[in-house]
């Protein structure tokens, strides 16, 4: 990421489309499946996420592609949750000419269907907002200032959504958590004072 | 400093798990977590959730879902005002004019403002090629599925051609086996190599490295209009780019033998209006 930046001050040759597919398409596309949790709605994602890339090329300037399609990707799959909340009775997407799956090697459904089903659905148990926060910040390896800014929400609330989030994780996954010597039973929130720390808060 | 009963602030803890704490502050939470057991109960746990995500293995795209996001320059308005998409010796190229402003071509004024226009202008199939900057010289093969209708038969001037019905690529990939050839199925063109599984050619055309005959039956000089199969008017929206994975092809036409490449690919709605610098 850095290398590209760098570079790009100096000479800039823009890619070809298929360049920025390539590169970038399994970055998307695993961020759409964590925070969608499903192979069909993280296709729908990734499609729509370059789609709104390449409509908007004229306000990419080199050195920001990683940030813009974070940026896209999650306000994509927000306005979709905030959708399906709105419509709650029928939560299928519109994409009837697409056949969901239909084309997958069989390393495709593997992969699917094994890859960690549990941490999925661990996320998928988390509220939309705190997903989105543990997923750029463990997936994507975001600092914290990244994913305020991809969020437009303050550091503050970063720390306490990817706190919080992690221990809602912690929780769902509990059953398939190493057995610890005792055992976290306090759980972290129960504290009963708070030490507030230089810089935090 | 560790005083009872006073624990890290649960941010203070996933900061300091992330190492987003200040150095001061980092040093002040080792103090305490030497002394903590319940902040390094809380540290771990948080350390255990991130790791169970980082660790997780990554979905993997399926190769259709690539070939649809490669494709969606063919069934996509182009936006903003500023972006140019080119074709460039087989290379699908964008950006804005700025940033692709290495080599200009220039191109006549009379040409410069037609990009709106579109549909079976007698007189624009016989217009040099617009002022499109030429951008990349790696002669590789690009693959377009589909195939553009209404704005690249008003932008795209100075490409050749190759007609390719489906049958003629599906399966094989052997270089020198497919020729562009015209409309009327005269080879028109070398033997494209490269990448052709399955999928529509487009490619473009480089006098200097083609070296076009002179009399202009070579390569040079030919104009390119995109229909489909299923698309035989030319009166769609100015601007729209619209495309079918089913059987389509790129249809030649032989010009004033005068090419010279860098060929806007197609500019979307964005086109009208805009004068082609």
């Amino acid at each position: 990421m850095s290398d590209v930046s760098a570079q790009a001050e100096v000479t800039w040759v823009p890619p070809t489309w298929d360049e920025v597919v390539r590169q970038h398409s399994g970055r998307v596309y695993r961020l759409a499946y964590r925070l969608a949790g499903n192979p069909q709605d993280a296709e729908d994602l990734t499609q729509e996420t370059f789609v709104r890339v390449f409509r908007s090329l004229a306000n990419y300037t080199p050195g920001t592609f990683e940030g813009w399609l974070h940026r896209i990707t999650t306000n994509l799959f927000l306005d979709m949750v905030r959708r399906r909340q709105r419509i709650r009775f029928d939560a299928l997407p519109d994409d009837g000419d697409r056949l969901p799956g239909g084309d997958r090697s069989p390393e495709q459904v593997f992969s699917d269907t094994h890859f960690d089903s549990d941490v999925q659905a661990a996320l998928d148990s988390l509220s939309p907002d705190f997903r989105v926060a543990v997923v750029l910040c463990d997936i994507e390896g975001l600092t914290y200032e990244e994913i305020a800014a991809t969020l437009g929400i303050k550091l503050g609330t970063v720390r306490s959504r990817i706190h919080r989030g992690r221990l809602q994780l912690r929780e769902a996954l509990r059953h398939r958590a190493p057995r610890s010597r005792s055992g976290p039973q306090v759980a972290a929130e129960s504290h009963s004072q708070r030490l507030t720390e230089e810089g935090v808060g | 400093m560790t005083i009872p009963g006073v624990h890290l602030a649960g941010e203070a803890v996933v900061a300091f798990v992330d190492g987003e704490l200040g150095s001061v502050a980092h040093a002040r939470a080792l103090v305490h977590l030497d002394t903590c057991a319940e902040c390094r109960r809380a540290v771990a746990v948080q350390r255990e959730a991130s790791g169970l995500l980082s660790g997780a293995p990554d979905p993997i795209p399926p190769a259709a879902l690539i070939g649809r996001l490669c494709n969606i320059p063919m069934t996509t308005e182009i936006g903003g005002p500023d972006v140019v998409l080119a074709v460039q010796d087989g290379d699908l190229v964008w950006g804005t004019e700025s940033s692709l402003r290495g080599r200009p071509v220039p191109a006549p004024p009379h040409q410069r403002n037609r990009g709106a226009n579109r549909g079976p202008d007698p007189a624009r199939r016989d217009s040099r090629p617009t002022s499109y900057p030429r951008v990349r010289a790696s002669g590789r093969i690009r693959r377009a599925r589909s195939v553009l209708i209404g704005a690249v038969a008003g932008l795209a001037f100075g490409v050749f051609v190759a007609t390719a019905s489906p049958s003629v690529y599906s399966g094989t990939n052997t270089p020198g086996q497919n020729l562009i050839r015209d409309v009327n199925g005269a080879v028109v063109g070398p033997p494209v190599t490269g990448d052709l599984t399955g999928v529509h050619n487009l490619r473009t055309h480089d006098p200097e490295r083609d070296n076009p005959s002179p009399d202009g039956s070579g390569v040079a000089g030919r104009q390119v209009r995109f229909h489909t199969d299923t698309d035989t008017d030319t009166g769609t929206d100015p601007g729209t780019v619209t495309g079918t994975d089913q059987a389509s092809r790129l249809v030649g036409r032989s010009s004033d033998g005068t090419g010279t490449l860098a060929t806007p690919f197609f500019g979307g709605a964005s086109e009208q209006g805009r004068s082609a610098r």
